[in-house]
This record gives C-alpha cells, sequence and structure tokens, in this order.
C-alpha cells in the first residue's frame, strides 16, 4: 500500500452488498487498507440515500441485491452521479450480467473470490482510469459497436486506437501483452478500455434514446 | 207344363204335377279358398262398376271374377256380420249390419256409425233385414220384426217407426214409392202416416211367408194359395197352385221378366219362368244338395247363388239352364268320349272308363258297361244298327248290346273268336254291314253283327285306321293317321287331300250334306270333298274357331266341331258357314274339352271332359265383353294397402298390383300389358297379377291395359307410387351427417391438438419449473455459498498474510488455495445449473474464462478466436458440460505434457454445425499415447459420443497438437406459444 496515498484524502468508496458477513469483512478490509474509507450498504436505495449525502468516489456494486439488482441500481448512481466509478463485484463472472452492467455505467468489475489486494489494486486502477475487460466481454462490446447505422455518428464511435485494444482483447490477450505488442504502457491500454466503456455507456443511452424514438 | 196357369180358378189347385226334376247346373263355386272371407254368405249385389259385393258372416268381399277384396270392420264396416247389401243412385252401397247398426260405402271411404252422426243415431234392435231406395232417394230399412226406418241421407226427414211385431219388408211400388208388407197387410205412407189398404185373403192366407223385394218392380210373396203380387196397393193372385202349400218353401226373389227364384225348406232353390198372366212356363229344381241363402242375378244375367255354408255358386248366363247329368254309378265329373241318340230317343254315352249310361226321360241309367275281363276300355263310338241294336267301338273291341240283359257284349271276330282290339271308329253301310277301324279295316260277315266280324282286305294292310264311314252310294272311306282311303268294292283308293301332308293328322270323318264327305284335321280345320274332289275348306279365317277339330258329327247340314276352343255348331250352306254357335267353359258348358256333342231338338247334349251335359240350344247370346281395367289392389310387402293419392313405399318394398277387368266367365285368357315411368314401352306381363320390387327412389308412374277383343288395347290404370329413400339416403340427412362428420373429425382435431398443446404445456411446464428450480439452486449457490466461502477466502488470505508463523502461514495458504478451487469448482457448478446460461455464448465465454484462468496460472498465453455466432444458439447443460470436460481434459494435456507456450482456442462454423478446436505448439501429438493419456483420450471420445458430437485428436498444424471436436447442428432456443382455454 501506497504510504503517500493514506496521508492524502481517503478514497470514498460505498460497498453494496447483501451478504451481512461478506460485506462486513469487506468494509474492515478497505478501511484496514489505510487510503479507503469505505462504507457499506445492503439495499440500493440505503446506497443511494447514503451516497446522495456523502458522494463516494467509488462504488462497490453487487449484482445481486435485495430490492433493486446491482444493475439497475449502478444506472441510478450514473445518473444522478456520473462521476461515480463503479465497479461490479460478483462470485461468478457473468459476462451477460457484466456487461449489461457496462452499458449502465459500471467501468470495472472483479470476483469476489479476488484477494483483498487485487480488489484494492483494481480498484486503484478504476479510479486511475483503468478498466479491466475479458475476450467474452470485449466481443460483445465489439458486437455493440458494429452495427455503426444505428448509432449517432461521433456519438460513440470508437477510436482505431480503441478498436486495435479491443480487437487484441478479443482474442484472449492480457493487458500486458497488448501493451507489449502495442509498444505501450499496461494503463495506457487499460485507459483506452475505460474509454470503450464509457463510450460503452454512452452507446447504451443512445441505444435507449433510438428504441424510444422508434 | 205341369203348373196350371190360370188366375183366380182354385179348382185348378187340385191338378197334380209331377215331381220337377232336380238338377246341379254347370256352375262355378267362389269358397274362402278362392278368396271370400267366410263361406256364410248372405246376399250378394253388384255395384255400378260391374263389382259383385257380398256379405258374409265375416265381413264384405269384393269381386271383379279373379280376386276377392275382403272388408271388415277394421275396414269400416258397422258390424262383421253384414246380412244383406244394397247400392243407391247416388253410389252407396249400405250394408245392414246384425246389429242392427247402418253403414255405407262411397269412393273407397267406408261410413259408419263412428263417423257419421246419421249413422249413430239410428239403430234397429233386431236388426234391420231389407232395404230399398224410393224415388226421392229416401233409404227405406225393414226390421227383421218390426221397425222401419227412413233414413233421409241428403236431408233431414230421417224417421223411424216401430210396429207390433209381425213379419215386416219394404218394397216399392210401381211408382217406386215406399210399401211395406206386414203380416198379411199393405201399407203405405200418406201424410206420414201408415195406412193398410189391402190384407191377403182366401185362400192365400193359410201359409204366408215374407214377401220380397224385386229390383223396384213390384212385390211378391209366397202363400199356401200360390205366388200373389202387389198391384196398385193391392194383392192380386197372381200364380195359382197348390204346391205351395207344403211348408217346404221359404222366401222368393221375383226378377223382371217373369223369374222367380224359390227358396226350399232345405234344399235346393226352384226357378219358375211366370207369364205377366200368371202361366208357369218352366220349373225347375236347382241344386238340390245345397241350401240356398239368396240367389242374384246381375246386369249380365249371371245368377249368383249365396249359401250358409258353402260360399257362393255362379251360373254364367244360360248355365242355369245345363245339366250335368250323373250316372247310377261313376263319378259325375267323369270323361265322357261318345254320344249315340237311339230310335227311342235314349241318350246313349261312353266314357274313357268303359262304362256306357244311357239318359231316358231325364235319368241316367246305371253302367250297361261290359265288365268282365278287361272291360271294354276307351269308348270311343256309339252307333245304333239299322236294326236296332247299339253298338260301341272300344279299345278292346266291338261291343253290341243286349236289351234282354241291358248290357253289352262283345262282339267276337269271326276269324280268331275273339274282340277285336283297339276299335277306333264304327259305321253301317246301306246293307247294314258293320265297319269298324281298328288294325286294317273289319267288316261283320252278316248284317246281324253278332255272327262276328272279318277283316276286309284294303290296300292298307294292317295299319292303323282310325275314322270309317260309310256313305249312301255304298263307298267306304276310311283314315289312317294323314291319308284318306274310299273302298268302292274291291277298290281301295287313296283320296290326295289338298294341304294334307303326311305330317297332319285327320281326327275325324263324317259325310256332309249333299253327299259330301267333311275331312276334318287338327292343323287345317274341316276339308269338304264331293266325290274325292275336294271343293272347300272350313277354317279359322272362314268363321272355324280353331283349325284343331278333334271330333266333328255331321247332322244333315249342321256340323257340329270339337275344337281346341270348345264346340262349336254351324250350318253349311254351299261349303260356307252360314250360321254359327260357340258353346264351351265360358257359356253354357262346364268346359271347352268337348269330345262329341249332339243335338235334339233345342237341347244339346255335350260329352265332355266334365261330365256329360244337357244344355239349351241356341245357347243365350253372350255379354259382350269389353275390358275395362279396374285397379283391384294394392299390396305393399304382401300387406293390403288402402291409399289416397300416391302410394307411397320405402326403398326395397315389392309393391303388388292387381288389375283386372270385371270378368266373370270362367276360362277367358287375357294378355296384360304395362309400363313403367313412360318410358314408352309396354311390357308384357303374365297377367294382371304383377309384382314390382327394385324401384329406384323417386317418382313413378305405373300404367297397366288389357288387349280388347278386337285386338286394340283398353285404357290404361295408372298408379303413381312415390318411393321413399331409406333415412340415411336423404339430402338432408347427408349433409346433417356431412356436418356431423366435419364436426366429429374438427372436434378430434381440436382435441388433439389441445393434447398435444396441453402435453407440450406441460413439458414446457415442467422444463421451466426445473429451469426455475434450477435457476433457484444456483442462485443459492451463487448469493450464499459463494459469498460464504469468498468471505472465508477472504479472512484465510487475511491471516496467512498477517501471520508470521511459517507452519500456520502454509497451512493457511493451503486452506486459501483449497476454498479458492473450491470456489471454481461452485463455479461450475452454478455455471452448469443455470438454464439462462444453456447457450453456445455463455458456453463460449465460460470455456474461454476457464481456459485463460487456468493456463494463467501455468504461465502459458491464451487465444482465443470465434468465428460463429455465439448468440441464439441452445445447447443443454448436458452437452455443455460434457463439451466443458473435453476441453478441461484437453487443456490438462497440454499442462501436462504438450511443453506447449500458447493454446490456442477457435469456434467456428455456424448453427448447422460447429466446430471446437483446441491447439497447442508444444511437442506434438504422441503416436501411442500412454498411460493418463490414453484413457483421457477415451474419455474425450466418450463424452463426445454422449452429446452426439465427433471427437479427433491429432497432430496441429505448427507441431503441436490439436484436438477438434465437431458438434452436431443446434438448434435456437424454442418459443413456443400455447394457447389454452
Amino acid at each position: 500500500m501506497d504510504p503517500e496515498k493514506s496521508s492524502e484524502r481517503k478514497v470514498q468508496v460505498v460497498l453494496v452488498e447483501d451478504h451481512d458477513e461478506f460485506r462486513a469483512s469487506l468494509e474492515y478490509y478497505l478501511n484496514a487498507s489505510g487510503h479507503i474509507e469505505c462504507r457499506s450498504y445492503a439495499r440500493c436505495d440505503e446506497a443511494v440515500e447514503g451516497i446522495a449525502r456523502n458522494v463516494p468516489d467509488a462504488v462497490i456494486m453487487d449484482i445481486h441485491l435485495p430490492d433493486e439488482d446491482g444493475i439497475q441500481c449502478t444506472r441510478i448512481i450514473k445518473e444522478r452521479w456520473p462521476q461515480v466509478q463503479v465497479m461490479i463485484c460478483t462470485v461468478h463472472e457473468d459476462d451477460e450480467k457484466i456487461f449489461n452492467a457496462l452499458r449502465a455505467g459500471a467501468t470495472g468489475y472483479l470476483l469476489k473470490r479476488s484477494s483483498v489486494e487485487d480488489l484494492i489494486e483494481a480498484l486503484d486502477q478504476m479510479l486511475d482510469g483503468g478498466s479491466p475487460m475479458s475476450p467474452a466481454i470485449a466481443r460483445r462490446v465489439v458486437g455493440s459497436f458494429r452495427p455503426a447505422p444505428l448509432v449517432e455518428q461521433g456519438a460513440a464511435a470508437l477510436t482505431p486506437r480503441e478498436q486495435e485494444v479491443l480487437d487484441l482483447l478479443a482474442t484472449g490477450r492480457r493487458v500486458k501483452e497488448i501493451a507489449t505488442q502495442l509498444f505501450v504502457s499496461p494503463n495506457t491500454v487499460r485507459t483506452h478500455i475505460r474509454h470503450i466503456y464509457e463510450k460503452l455507456q454512452v452507446q447504451g443511452r443512445v441505444e435507449a434514446v433510438n428504441k424510444l424514438r422508434r | 207344363m205341369c203348373v196350371a196357369s190360370t188366375r183366380f180358378l182354385p179348382l185348378l189347385l187340385l191338378l197334380r204335377c209331377p215331381e220337377l226334376w232336380a238338377q246341379t247346373p254347370i256352375h262355378r263355386r267362389f269358397t274362402t279358398e278362392e278368396g271370400l272371407p267366410s263361406n256364410t254368405v248372405y246376399a250378394a249385389v253388384q255395384d255400378d262398376q260391374g263389382y259383385i259385393w257380398f256379405a258374409t258372416d265375416a265381413g264384405v268381399s269384393r269381386f271383379d271374377g279373379k280376386t276377392f277384396v275382403n272388408y271388415g270392420t277394421e275396414d269400416g264396416l258397422p258390424d262383421s256380420d253384414i246380412i244383406n247389401l244394397y247400392q243407391d243412385s247416388k253410389r252407396r252401397i249400405w250394408f245392414l249390419g246384425f246389429n242392427g247398426r247402418l253403414g255405407f260405402h262411397l269412393d273407397g271411404k267406408f261410413h259408419n256409425m263412428t263417423n257419421n252422426a246419421d249413422l249413430a243415431r239410428f239403430r234397429c234392435p233386431s236388426g234391420f233385414q231389407s232395404v230399398v231406395e224410393d224415388a226421392e232417394g229416401m233409404m227405406w230399412f225393414g226390421g227383421i220384426r218390426h221397425d222401419v226406418l227412413r233414413l233421409d241421407p241428403d236431408g233431414d226427414r230421417d224417421r223411424y217407426w216401430e210396429f207390433s211385431p209381425r213379419p215386416l219388408s219394404v218394397g216399392l211400388d210401381e211408382e217406386g214409392r215406399i210399401l211395406v208388407t206386414r203380416g198379411r197387410s199393405i201399407m203405405v205412407l200418406r201424410n206420414e202416416e201408415w195406412q193398410v189398404t189391402d190384407s191377403l185373403e182366401p185362400p192365400f192366407q193359410n201359409v204366408f211367408l215374407r214377401p220380397s223385394s224385386g229390383p223396384r218392380n213390384g212385390m211378391v210373396a209366397l202363400s199356401s194359395g200360390g205366388i200373389p203380387r202387389i198391384v196398385d196397393h193391392r194383392w192380386e193372385p197372381w200364380v195359382v197352385t197348390d204346391e205351395l202349400r207344403n211348408e217346404k218353401h221359404q222366401a222368393c226373389w221375383f226378377e223382371a221378366p217373369g223369374t222367380i227364384w224359390i227358396r226350399r225348406w232345405q234344399r235346393g232353390v226352384e226357378r219358375w219362368k211366370v207369364r205377366d198372366d200368371g202361366e208357369v212356363t218352366a220349373q225347375r229344381v236347382l241344386f238340390p244338395d245345397e241350401t240356398i241363402n239368396f240367389v242374384y242375378t246381375d246386369r249380365d244375367r249371371n245368377v249368383w247363388f249365396a249359401t250358409p255354408r258353402s260360399g257362393v255358386m255362379l251360373c254364367q248366363p244360360g248355365q242355369e239352364e245345363t245339366v250335368v247329368h250323373q250316372g247310377l254309378t261313376g263319378p259325375v265329373k267323369g270323361t265322357y268320349l261318345s254320344l249315340e241318340r237311339d230310335r227311342r230317343g235314349v241318350i246313349w254315352a261312353g266314357t274313357a272308363a268303359g262304362q256306357v249310361y244311357a239318359l231316358e226321360e231325364g235319368r241316367m241309367s246305371a253302367d250297361v258297361g261290359w265288365e268282365i275281363d278287361r272291360g271294354m276300355g276307351r269308348v270311343k263310338g256309339l252307333l245304333e244298327q239299322p236294326g236296332g241294336t247299339m253298338l260301341a267301338a272300344a279299345d278292346n273291341g266291338v261291343f253290341r248290346f243286349d236289351p234282354a240283359k241291358r248290357r253289352f257284349f262283345p262282339v267276337r271276330s269271326a276269324d280268331a273268336r275273339k274282340g277285336m282290339v283297339a276299335a277306333k271308329g264304327i259305321d253301317v253301310d246301306r246293307d247294314g254291314h258293320l265297319w269298324v277301324a281298328s288294325f286294317g279295316i273289319h267288316r261283320s260277315v252278316d248284317a246281324d253283327p253278332a255272327k262276328g266280324i272279318a277283316v276286309q282286305p284294303t290296300a292298307i294292310g294292317i295299319q292303323r285306321v282310325h275314322h270309317i264311314v260309310c256313305d249312301p252310294t255304298g263307298r267306304v272311306w276310311y283314315s289312317t293317321m294323314s291319308r284318306l282311303h274310299v273302298l268302292e268294292g274291291e277298290v281301295d283308293r287313296h283320296i290326295p287331300v289338298p294341304g294334307l301332308s303326311d305330317d297332319s293328322s285327320i281326327s275325324d270323318l263324317c259325310m256332309g250334306p249333299g253327299g259330301t264327305l267333311l275331312v276334318a284335321t287338327l292343323d287345317k280345320g274341316i276339308h269338304m270333298l264331293k266325290d274325292g274332289v275336294a271343293i272347300a275348306r272350313i277354317h279359322r279365317g272362314s268363321g272355324l274357331v280353331s283349325d284343331r277339330v278333334e271330333h266333328m258329327r255331321c247332322l244333315g247340314d249342321t256340323v257340329l266341331a270339337c275344337t281346341s276352343k270348345g264346340l262349336q255348331v254351324f250350318v253349311l250352306e254351299h261349303g260356307k258357314m252360314v250360321s254359327s254357335w260357340s258353346l264351351g267353359a265360358s257359356s253354357v258348358l262346364a268346359t271347352d274339352q268337348v269330345n262329341d256333342a249332339l243335338l235334339v231338338g233345342q237341347r244339346l247334349f255335350a260329352a265332355t271332359a266334365l261330365g256329360h251335359c244337357e244344355a239349351p240350344f241356341p245357347p243365350p247370346p253372350a255379354a259382350p265383353f269389353i275390358p275395362e281395367l279396374h285397379l283391384t289392389s294394392i299390396s305393399v310387402n304382401g300387406q293390403r294397402v288402402v291409399h289416397e293419392g300416391d302410394l307411397e313405399v320405402n326403398t326395397g318394398d315389392r309393391v303388388g298390383v292387381v288389375v283386372h277387368p270385371i270378368d266373370y266367365s270362367s276360362q277367358r285368357q287375357l294378355d296384360y300389358q304395362y309400363s313403367l315411368d313412360r318410358s314408352g314401352s309396354w311390357a308384357p306381363a303374365e297377367s294382371g297379377n304383377m309384382e314390382f320390387a327394385g324401384m329406384g327412389k323417386g317418382d313413378h308412374r305405373l300404367q297397366m291395359r288389357v288387349r280388347r277383343p278386337d285386338g286394340g288395347w283398353s285404357a290404361p290404370v295408372e298408379l303413381a307410387i312415390r318411393v321413399i329413400p331409406p333415412w340415411w339416403d336423404h339430402v338432408a340427412f347427408k349433409v346433417l351427417g356431412l356436418l356431423l362428420l366435419s364436426a366429429a373429425t374438427g372436434l378430434l382435431v381440436r382435441n388433439s391438438i389441445t393434447r398435444s398443446y396441453r402435453r407440450a404445456l406441460d413439458r414446457e411446464r415442467q422444463r421451466t419449473a426445473l429451469n426455475e428450480e434450477r435457476r433457484r439452486i444456483s442462485a443459492d449457490v451463487h448469493d450464499d455459498l459463494g459469498a460464504e466461502l469468498s468471505n472465508v477466502l477472504m479472512h484465510v488470505r487475511n491471516a496467512a498474510r498477517t501471520t508470521s508463523d511459517p507452519v500456520a502461514k502454509s497451512s493457511m495458504e493451503k486452506v486459501a488455495g483449497g476454498v479458492a478451487v473450491t470456489i471454481g469448482r461452485i463455479d461450475e457448478i452454478i455455471w452448469s445449473l443455470d438454464p439462462q446460461r444453456d447457450n453456445l455464448r455463455a458456453t463460449v465465454h465460460f470455456i474461454e474464462q476457464q481456459a485463460s484462468d487456468h493456463l494463467a496460472t501455468h504461465g502459458i498465453n491464451f487465444r482465443t478466436a470465434v468465428s460463429i455466432s455465439e448468440d441464439e444458439l441452445h445447447l443443454s447443460a448436458n452437452r455443455r458440460r460434457e463439451l466443458w470436460l473435453i476441453v478441461r481434459e484437453a487443456l490438462r494435456n497440454v499442462v501436462k505434457h504438450a511443453k506447449a507456450s500458447t493454446v490456442t482456442i477457435t469456434w467456428t462454423g455456424d448453427a448447422r454445425g460447429s466446430t471446437l478446436t483446441i491447439e497447442d505448439d508444444g511437442d506434438g501429438f504422441p503416436e501411442e499415447p500412454v498411460g493418463t493419456g490414453r484413457s483421457g483420450l477415451k474419455n474425450m471420445q466418450e463424452r463426445a459420443r454422449k452429446i452426439g458430437a465427433t471427437f479427433h485428436a491429432g497432430p496441429g498444424a505448427n507441431g503441436g497438437t490439436k484436438v477438434e471436436v465437431v458438434l452436431p447442428p443446434m438448434t435456437s432456443p424454442q418459443r413456443m406459444t400455447v394457447r389454452t382455454r
């Protein structure tokens, strides 16, 4: 853990998790990290109220919640507080749900079985502008951007570099491999991914608008 | 004549008459066997169409000459016992029931007390017996004992009178007004009051029987003094006789002109012919062995005799004059073959049974034939010799009658002392010699045949000679089967007859008028020869009733020809027929089969197949026969039906139709034809009794007609028949059936579809429930177990990280590794359980993720290439699990054996078939996999087989190993829409 960060303003994290034990444990370890100040909620509505009182930097969102599911809750939070980064934390890497969460505004995802260190690192990377992406998610993203005529050109078009990154992700390459192949740093790759996510979010909204117009 | 015929001369009553001859005339009898409802017949009447109606104790019967149509109470008669009948001027046929009820029949309908108010009002307690219609159209009914009913069928002048009990009868006076005899009195109705106009005085009063009404021509009565009649409402002693004094006469029926039938007490009926002045001109007793209830003479002069136990007897015109003589021995109706009248007037008759009877003074003698040895055989000819000896030609020879012994004796043969055989004919020449036709010709040696007969040499030798006749010039004519010869002295000549061939048959010879010879044949009529030269032929074209003449007798210029159609008597003048009479079954004879005949004054004697008949000659002229067909009865399937309008029958019914002209002659043969449906063609029918079956459904029109004597056809009788198809053959039923069938089929199809949908729905529900259950388990595992283990993992890792004890740290890291593996396994379980992952995309993603993680832990790069549409392709949980296990086995092999740096998983293909390839860049595929490698390959192959895929493992293109799984076609997830009600 970076000692410098602990002296700075702590990262404000809201944990939305319905499993009491896991929530308490994760909140404890995040807070124990020193540079993270975590508060947790078991329900979406409680979380939204808490965020409204004190807007965090990031939200760790479980997909399964008792009132709203995590995807819908992500959408609510991103609509009200677009600056808040949302990371999906799930037991199983369900590409369908993760992809929907990304379209709802999430910019990262992580498995619950990951270690606390990995979680904190991923959180940091996300806040630094990076995001993870699996080949399957990459292919869904590629597919999402493919029907260009339906999308208002310019609104969410990928740059060639982003497209290149996305294509490499879709072949199973890891971030580091892509960075090596493209002669850039892993963070740059992650930034590209982050941009792709953001555009995906826009893409999701455009698609929603188009549906409403039909 | 035996009956005194003066009026008002009582003294003449003392004259005694010989007893009347009692004779059974030629008649036909009708009983229940012929169709009468009962043999007890009370009365008869002929209606305006010509039918004869009979009243019996079992209803009434209508007769047309062939068929009896019977009616009973079920048809509308007032009673089953009908004791009298009458047809009025309005064509109503009245029925007088024994129960005192009245009824009538008009235009096919019966009226009685149940459907006619007038008939219901009146009932005679003792029963009505006499009936008459007066000139005003009033119906009068006389009760058996003492009541009179006036019925006004068309008005309201009905009235009923009841008198003190005395025999009573209703009748009409000369002007058609009602007249009632009651006891000895005559009563007439004046101003609705009955007045006695006369009462019978002695000598007519001692015995007085009930008078009977005639057909509007006055009334007669029987009394002990004779037969008085009513003239101008007064008794007039008409026939004065004491013959009726013995009380054996019960009733009489008066017929114009001048015939009175008198019923005898027990047997027989007397017929008196009475002139207007009362003189009885003829008197006979008929049916001496029968009791007669009623005598009725119809318009064609047929006389009907109703009997109480023997049905009805019919005498056609003149037949009641004909007597069938009965021999004292032998059958009444035996076949008589030959006749001869001797100089004393005795009629000799020979029979087919070898008997000979002598008819003398109206009585037949006992048999005088030769009965010894073989008897006489058929007596084919009888002849009186000039000396007075009666001779007979018979099968067993010639016989001579011995007056002293009153018996025939054989004439011996002069040659062989034996009687000849088979004498076919005999004649006597001018010298008194007897000539016999036999085998050859025989001649008596003397005028006295008792001295024997001898063979006469002829040209034909001992050929069969059938007929022989001697002419006044001494020539003897004889014939064989087909040849005519004449013997003049010693000269025998064959006489050719034009038209006669060897195939012809000569049936008789006789000497005709003017010394001519008549030759009868069986096919050419009668040839007439003069001195051996044919001068004429009498045949059908010249007036003969038939060309088949079987016997012939010549009496001067009168010829009696026995033909196949009866006896024809005609007079010849110059070879031509000038007068002719036909006698047979349809006239005064019992049958057409006449074998010999004699004419004696105005009496005709005929030897017939039904006895020896004596008939009047000339016979009364036959009523002209103009056939007019009547529809006598209609039956359906053997059951008589009464119908109005069209006859309606069902398909397959047999329709019986009886049509006859009304014809009471016994054996008239008629030709019938019918036509169905106006086809234009007439088909012959065997008789007027026709049956039709198999008529198709729809309307039919049946026409029938009969041939007239002039060769034309009668007006057809029509019957409209409507054949109703069976219920299942109606159009409406067919339509209904079709609709029902369609509805049933529709219902079945609908039910089938519904059942199919329900089954599919049930399966879908089960599948949904199963998927829901899978999803629930998956969610539970994910939410609870996954979160719990993740929590444990987090704490264990933290503990391992923070502890300083290396042993504890190692243990904790192992625990953490085990929990991580467990979470991985749970991942697999969640993945395999979750129904939402039952598709190719989730499978690809899962395999990629697992492969990527697994390879990453072993420092092996992972590549993936998916060139297949992942979306919407269904892959069942079992198949994707087996597919994952194949991949996992392959990846383990790579990690264990390949020493590869990169593993590439590619997906190619489409829904019709896709291929999963796992290829590494390692050492390559071993030629002989050992150890687990072999079993691993077998496992992979077995798993591929389970999911219908093909498996192949071998060297890759870049030197590594390549595992290929070709999946069968995948389907899009079924979307089912089930509509249930």
